[in-house]
């Protein structure tokens, strides 16, 4: 048998039946018709129904006729095509039908049944059905007027015949009889060819008409997007700053147009990110080691470039990029600062014989050209970095002072400069806060500047305070005390003036002063004895009278013993005093005939201290002993600073005002290891010690402060060799040691003491 | 208050750039945004596209390669010395700035 079929799904609708065989033909096009009781949409009072796409009725006369004249060997799609016009579309309001163009063609044979195994001797044939495209054009009216729900679903297979077939066991009951059954069917089938009872005939189903619709939408643009993700972008993300974004115009471009090589992909990415967020992956800000100046404002304005680019936004790489160039110009004179070996080898031609001074480099700028370096301090945090007090000394040339600090990394411009009303004449770094600078000003105010930043105001200063000085403070030290009050700060400032007053500054509020002593000018009988051979008594009380303090210069605190210190005066003497006791002195120290203007403790050896004075001379003394003990001279000059070295105990450096010397005691008493003179318009002012190389700086009155080398240094002296050396010395003068008489007039036996001078 | 503070700010960078500008050795000096733009230069125009495009490639490369090694770690300044001179670039947030400083003969 031959069967036919179709697999058409078909289409549940309420309220139909069909009845299988060539009466559905005339039934089913008709029933849908007259049952078809299609709402009629009225909206605003016009017949707003949707026109069917298909005239059905054309449709249905011409399949009518076609199959009733039905022949076996035509094929109904034959038909189909030619009758069929699938065009006759109204407009409706929704135009889904459309995309239901072919729908009415597809649905234009349904089956109702299909499928069992077995047979059907007639194949339900199929109307089209043409309430369908009603229904979905009623579906698609959805949103306008509710309409009943309509459900589209298969129908359950519906069994016209259904013989199954069924398996028997073989020692069933019914065995035989089915076994009869089976062979006379199948004599039935072998007998069928030429039998009369048998009629063969063959069917068709009507193929649907194809049709084919074309619809064209917007063009689908594909893009490539890639992203890669490094090391950095992976960590960023972590932390929630991740500005990986693929949304950029230009990196599209880029994705697209550029090849996929992987540096590509990388600038891509890595410029997309930088674009697109104006920053960089990471908020790290540049490590300094020095300090950095105040953060630059990230406002980002790109659109006027030379009118709102704000220059503080490179701050940051504008201070670096400073200190690069600088090192690029001056890396051997830095190393050799450092005690490193500088890159260049080629020697210069100057070969040192023994201690030399070899001139290295020298801070200086436009600001601070021409102004008298008064005073040099370092920091005690950081040894780079160098305080300079410009001021001139003299009374009579008084103009704007100016304080600097300088690094080793620029030096062509300071760190950080402030401007003082008047010359400043002392420079102090506080040791608790290494960001406090005390600079002491000729009119004897003190100021207290924090060097964090480049304030011209200062943090402090005495300006308004009744113990204010008032004459310049020549010296500046910071103590370390024990804290009296609570909101003390456990250091205190200590200051020598002119005015003949030591006193402490206490830094609670505001200044609160306290006077470490006032500096009486006394003469003892042996200092008139000495010094003017014959003057009376008489003359020294008047003196007394008249000039009730004298002037103070200069002052060293004893580094073994905090509570002792040493000053010294207009009058050339220097006064052991202790900071508990305000009225007396301990002892004082005669032998200057001018003004000293520096002392120093040695750091080495104890109780043995330089003084530096206005009379040509520096003296070395020790405690305990009223005359010096060895005495330098070799200029005709006045003395302006001395500076031991912190390394050897014999060696110091001493300014005068035409060179800067190196005297080392061990090796010549009489005339120093190595000098340096000074230009024509040039005088040394003030000199110090580097802490943390081999160098000297001399400070000048034209505003540079020259930093010198100190090549082929000796072995470092020990104290014990500075001991010898000032007894050998000693020895000349027939004194005896009497080291621990600390009395004020100490009545020693005179002699003849002849001096040991040079010239 | 800020204002002015920005305002000395501004002058005194000003100034530094002076100073680099006028530094022994320094050819060029050039200061580029993020958008590739350049806010300041001291070298012709062509020569300035030019090296701010390259440069800033290079500078990008050799960030994210040092960022790739250790995330925590950043470019702070890098340095190209060829034979006729050296060029010195120092990545920001917002800007690049490359300097242009003849070799030291000594």
């Amino acid at each position: 048998m031959r069967v036919l079929s179709s697999t058409l799904p078909s289409f549940y609708i309420p309220n139909r039946c069909y009845s299988s065989g060539a009466t559905r033909k005339t039934a089913t096009a008709t029933a849908p018709r007259t049952t078809r009781g299609f709402p009629k949409l009225i909206e605003n009072d016009q017949d707003v129904t949707p026109k069917r796409l298909i005239d059905p009725e054309q449709y249905y006369n011409k399949v009518k006729d076609s199959v009733l004249t039905h022949d076996a060997s035509s094929t109904p799609s034959e038909i189909g095509y030619s009758t069929v016009q699938p065009q006759v579309f109204s407009a409706t309001k929704s135009m889904i039908g459309l995309s239901h163009g072919g729908a009415p063609n597809s649905h234009g044979t349904d089956a109702e049944s299909f499928p069992s195994d077995h047979d059907n001797d007639q194949l339900a044939q199929s109307d089209a059905m043409h309430g369908i495209p009603d229904e979905e054009s009623l579906t698609s009216m959805d949103g306008e007027t509710p309409q009943p729900s309509l459900t589209l679903s298969e129908t359950e297979t519906i069994f016209i015949l259904s013989m199954d077939s069924c398996i028997v066991a073989e020692d069933a009951t019914e065995v035989e009889t089915i076994k009869q059954q089976n062979e006379r069917y199948i004599e039935l089938c072998k007998s069928r060819q030429g039998s009369d009872l048998f009629n063969e005939r063959g069917m068709n189903t009507f193929n649907s008409t194809v049709k084919n619709k074309e619809i064209q939408c917007e063009r689908i643009n594909s893009q490539s997007r890639e992203a890669y993700a490094s090391t950095a972008d992976m960590y960023d993300s972590e932390r929630g700053e991740s500005k990986i974004i693929l949304s950029t115009n230009t990196h599209e471009t880029q994705t697209i147009d550029d090849g996929p090589l992987r540096t590509d992909a990388t600038r891509s990415v890595g410029s997309g990110i930088d674009k697109s967020h104006g920053t960089r992956l990471s908020d790290q800000s540049i490590d300094e080691t020095m300090r950095k100046p105040i953060v630059a404002k990230t406002t980002n304005t790109e659109t006027e470039l030379p009118e709102t680019f704000d220059s503080s936004k490179i701050a940051t790489i504008a201070f670096v990029m400073e200190r690069i160039l600088n090192l690029n110009t001056n890396q051997g004179k830095q190393a050799v600062y450092r005690g490193l070996t500088p890159l260049d080898k080629e020697e210069k031609g100057i070969t040192y014989a023994g201690l030399a001074l070899d001139k290295l480099f020298a801070y200086s700028a436009d600001i601070t050209s021409n102004k008298n370096v008064s005073a040099l301090t370092w920091n005690q945090k950081n040894p780079d970095l160098l305080a300079v007090g410009y001021g001139p000394f003299e009374y009579n040339d008084q103009r704007d002072g100016l304080v600097c600090c300088w690094s080793l990394k620029n030096q062509d411009f300071p760190e950080r400069f402030y401007h003082t009303p008047c010359a400043a004449t002392a420079v102090a770094f506080s040791s608790k806060f290494p960001s406090l600078l005390a600079v002491g000003l000729f009119d004897g105010t003190v100021n207290v500047y924090n060097v964090q930043n480049n304030n011209d105001t200062p943090l402090l200063d005495t300006e308004e305070v009744p113990g204010k000085h008032t004459a310049p403070v020549w010296q500046l030290c910071w103590l370390g005390v024990e804290k009296s009050r609570d909101d003390d700060t456990g250091e205190v400032l200590m200051s020598v003036s002119t005015d003949g007053r030591v006193t402490q500054w206490l830094l609670r509020k505001g200044f609160e002063s306290n006077d470490y002593i006032r500096l009486k000018r006394i003469l003892s009988k042996q200092t008139i004895q000495r010094r003017d051979g014959g003057k009376e008594q008489k003359i020294s009380k008047s003196e007394n009278l008249l000039y009730r303090s004298s002037g103070g210069l200069c002052f060293d605190i004893c580094p073994d013993d905090k509570m002792i210190y040493l000053c010294g005066t207009e009058e050339g003497l220097i006064h052991q005093c202790s900071l508990g006791n305000n009225e007396q002195y301990l002892d004082t120290y005669s032998g200057h005939s001018g003004p000293i203007y520096r002392l120093a403790w040695s750091p080495l050896a104890k109780g043995v201290f330089l003084s530096s004075s206005a009379d040509w001379t520096v003296s070395l003394w020790v405690v305990g002993r009223p005359q010096p003990c060895i005495t330098f001279a070799s200029r005709k000059k006045p003395v302006f600073d001395i500076c031991w070295s912190p390394k050897s105990a014999t060696m110091f450096c001493c300014a005068n005002e035409e060179a800067v010397e190196v005297w080392d005691i061990s090796k010549n008493t009489l005339e120093p290891v190595d000098v340096i003179t000074a230009g024509q318009q040039q005088i040394f002012t003030s000199i110090t010690y580097s802490p943390n190389s081999e160098c000297v700086l001399a400070g000048t009155n034209i505003g540079a402060v020259v930093v010198y080398n100190l090549k082929n240094l000796p072995e470092p002296a020990t104290v014990d060799q500075l001991m010898e050396i000032i007894k050998q010395q000693t020895q000349h003068l027939s004194l005896p040691e009497d080291g621990t008489s600390k009395a004020i007039a100490n009545m020693k036996p005179k002699e003849n003491i002849p001096m040991t001078h040079g010239k | 208050m800020s204002s002015t503070v920005v305002s000395t700010q501004q002058a005194e960078i000003e100034e530094t750039m002076k100073r680099i500008q006028t530094h022994k050795g320094v050819h060029g000096f050039v200061v580029m945004s993020n958008d590739g733009s350049f806010v300041r230069s001291t070298i012709d125009n062509s020569t300035t596209m030019s090296l701010t495009g390259l440069i800033r490639t290079l500078s990008d490369k050799a960030k994210s390669c040092v960022r790739d090694l250790d995330p925590q770690n950043d470019l702070t300044f890098l340095r190209i010395r060829t034979k006729k001179q050296e060029i010195l670039v120092a990545p920001d947030k917002d800007y690049l700035t490359i300097v242009l400083q003849a070799n030291e003969q000594h």
